[in-house]
C-alpha cells in the first residue's frame, strides 16, 4: 500500500484498516456532521424563539 | 564526553530516537524527520500544544559536541523530564481513557495545523502526577489530502480495544497489556466481547468491521499480486468523521461496574478516627526525618492515596501504588492542585510486580529498573504480604530493600482485628509472623530510626534506613 503515498509514516497501517477507514469515514463525517447542523439549526430556532418572545414583551 | 545511550524501547521510527546521557533524557531528530519536525514547529502546532499543556516541551541543544557523532542527527533537543516512566498496563480504566481523549484531542489540533499524528501509541503518552501529555515530538507528519490515518489500527488496538473490552467484562483485562505490549489484537478483542457490544457507539465500526476488514485482506499478499491490492485514498472529511466517530465511542466507555475487594478499603478500616489521625501526623513527622529531604517516595498498598498525599503535600514526587484498579481510579479521579502535579496513581501488584518486557526483555522498564524510591511507605500491608501472600518476612525486608532507601512500615499485630479476619478461614501456619521477627527481619537490610506505637490500636510504625545497597540495585 505505501507505493501511492508520498509522505509514508514507519507504521503498517494495514490494508484491512485503510479500507475500513475509506468505507466508514464519509459514514461518521455525514454523521458528525448532520448532528453539527441539527445542532446548529436547533440553536439558531431557540433563539429566534427567545428574541421573538423578548419582543412581544417589549410590545 | 560521557557515553550515550540510545533507550532500548526508541527504535522503530528512523525520524529520531531517544538516548540517555547520565541522567538527563534527550531526543535525537534525524535528517530522516527533519522535514516534518521543522514544519511541527513552523505551524504553529507545537506552540498550540505546549500552550494547552498537551505535549512535553523541549528546548533545542545547540551545542551536540558532548554526544557520541552521529551523521544521521539533525538536531537534538532536551524534553522536559518526566518524573517517572509508567505504562498502560499499570494504568487505570480512566487513566486510559484520559490518555486515549489526548491522543484524539492533540489529532484534531494537528489536523489544524496541516499535521496528522502518524502512530497512536499509547506508550507516547505519559502521566505527570494526574496529568496526561504526549511525549513523542516526532509523532506528527505533515497531512497529504487522500492519506489514511496510519495510526488508526494501532489506536484502536492500544485503546479503543482495551477500553471496550474491560467495560463490558472486567478490569481484569486491562493486565493483558502487560503480556501483549502491541495492545489487544482486533480479532481478540471482538471475540471477548458480548454480542451487545456491537450495538455500543462506534464499536461495530471501529472493532468488529474493523476487524472483518483486516482478515479479509490478511492474506492479499499470498493470494494476489500488490496491484490487485486495493488502493483507496481518505478524503479529509472522512477523516475528520472517523476521528470524531473515535473519539465519541472513547467517551461513552465507562469502567465496569465491579465490586473490588480494596475498593471501599476506608470505608472499613479499624481505625478510629483518632487513631487515623496520629497515623497521619506520625508518618507526616516520619517523612520529615528523612535526610535528605526525599524527592521521590513509594506508598505501595496506597488504596486511595490517604497517606500518599502527606508525601506529596511535602513536595516529594509520589507514586501512589496499588493492586486495586478501583481505589487507583478513585484516586486518580480525586483532583487537588496543590498536590496534583505530584502524585501518580497507578496499579501495581507487589507480589507480582511489572516486569521488563518487550524487545530483548529491554524494551519496558520493570518497576525494580524505575527505583529505587528515597522513600517506599508501605502501611497496613505486611499482613496481607506475610499472610495473606504466605510470603515470609525475611522475604518482604528483601523486597523493600531493593525498592527503597528508607521505609516507614506499619506493623500489624496478630491480635489486630484485621488479622484476625485473615486468618478467620485457614489454619495459622506464622508462628514467626510477630513484631521481633518483623524486626529481625527488617535488620538484615535496615537501621532502625524509629519506632513509634500508634495511638488507639495495636499498631507500630517503623521509620528504617537501608544499611547497603542490595547486589544488582545500584
Amino acid at each position: 500500500m505505501h507505493s501511492f503515498f508520498n509522505h509514508v509514516g514507519y507504521l503498517d497501517p494495514g490494508t484491512g484498516s485503510i479500507i475500513i477507514q475509506a468505507v466508514v469515514g464519509v459514514a461518521a463525517g455525514i454523521a458528525v456532521f448532520g448532528r453539527k447542523m441539527v445542532g446548529t439549526v436547533s440553536h439558531k430556532a431557540r433563539s429566534l424563539f427567545r428574541k421573538d418572545s423578548r419582543k412581544e414583551d417589549i410590545e | 564526553m560521557s557515553r550515550t545511550s540510545q533507550h532500548p524501547s526508541s527504535f522503530r521510527d528512523p525520524a529520531g530516537f531517544i538516548f540517555k546521557q547520565g541522567d538527563v533524557v534527550y531526543r535525537q531528530i534525524n535528517h530522516e524527520g527533519r522535514e516534518d519536525f521543522d514544519f511541527f514547529l513552523e505551524s504553529g502546532l507545537y506552540g498550540a500544544l505546549t500552550k494547552k499543556g498537551l505535549v512535553v516541551p523541549h528546548k533545542e541543544v545547540k551545542n551536540t559536541s558532548r554526544f557520541d557523532n552521529d551523521d544521521r542527527r539533525y538536531k537534538i533537543i532536551q524534553p522536559e523530564q518526566i518524573p517517572f516512566i509508567s505504562y498502560p498496563y499499570e494504568w487505570s480504566f480512566a487513566q486510559l481513557k484520559d490518555a486515549a481523549l489526548l491522543t484524539m484531542r492533540i489529532q484534531r489540533l494537528a489536523f489544524k495545523h496541516g499535521m496528522i499524528l502518524k502512530d497512536a501509541s499509547a506508550y507516547n503518552i505519559q502521566f505527570i502526577g494526574k496529568k496526561p501529555v504526549l511525549i513523542d515530538t516526532l509523532s506528527f507528519k505533515k497531512y497529504v489530502p487522500g492519506e489514511p490515518w496510519e495510526g488508526y489500527r494501532q489506536f484502536c488496538e492500544h485503546f479503543l480495544a482495551p477500553l471496550a473490552v474491560a467495560h463490558y467484562t472486567s478490569y481484569d483485562i486491562l493486565k493483558i497489556l502487560q503480556s501483549d505490549i502491541e495492545g489487544i489484537p482486533l480479532g481478540v478483542a471482538c471475540s471477548l466481547l458480548p454480542k451487545r457490544a456491537r450495538f455500543g457507539k462506534g464499536l461495530l465500526t471501529h472493532l468488529f468491521l474493523h476487524s472483518a476488514s483486516q482478515k479479509r485482506y490478511e492474506n492479499i499478499a499470498s493470494d494476489k499480486t500488490v496491484k490487485d491490492v486495493p488502493k483507496r485514498k481518505v478524503s479529509q472529511f472522512a477523516l475528520e468523521g472517523l476521528m470524531a466517530s473515535l473519539e465519541r465511542a472513547v467517551h461513552t466507555l465507562r469502567p465496569p461496574r465491579q465490586k473490588t475487594e480494596w475498593g471501599n478499603y476506608y470505608d472499613f478500616t479499624n481505625y478510629s478516627n483518632e487513631a487515623f489521625k496520629k497515623k497521619q501526623k506520625l508518618v507526616r513527622d516520619m517523612l520529615k526525618k528523612v535526610s535528605p529531604v526525599p524527592k521521590v517516595v513509594w506508598d505501595m498498598g496506597a488504596n486511595n492515596g490517604e497517606f500518599s498525599v502527606l508525601a506529596a503535600q511535602m513536595g516529594a514526587y509520589t507514586l501512589a501504588f496499588d493492586i486495586d484498579p478501583v481505589a487507583v481510579g478513585r484516586n486518580y479521579h480525586h483532583r487537588d492542585q496543590k498536590t496534583d502535579d505530584l502524585m501518580l496513581p497507578l496499579v501495581q501488584d507487589c507480589t507480582n510486580p511489572s516486569a521488563s518486557v518487550g524487545w530483548m526483555g529491554h524494551e519496558r522498564d520493570s518497576l525494580f529498573e524505575r527505583g529505587p524510591a528515597d522513600v517506599v511507605m508501605a502501611l497496613a500491608i505486611i499482613h496481607h504480604l506475610a499472610i495473606g501472600r504466605n510470603l515470609p518476612l525475611p522475604r518482604v525486608a528483601e523486597f523493600l530493600a531493593a525498592v527503597g532507601n528508607h521505609v516507614i512500615i506499619e506493623f500489624v499485630p496478630k491480635e489486630d482485628s484485621k488479622v484476625q479476619i485473615l486468618l478467620a478461614s485457614r489454619r495459622d501456619i506464622f508462628a514467626e509472623y510477630s513484631a521481633e521477627h518483623f524486626e529481625a527481619a527488617m535488620e538484615q537490610y535496615f537501621k532502625l530510626v524509629e519506632k513509634k506505637p500508634i495511638q488507639h490500636s495495636k499498631r507500630t510504625l517503623y521509620l528504617y534506613k537501608k544499611k547497603r545497597i542490595v547486589p544488582g540495585n545500584g
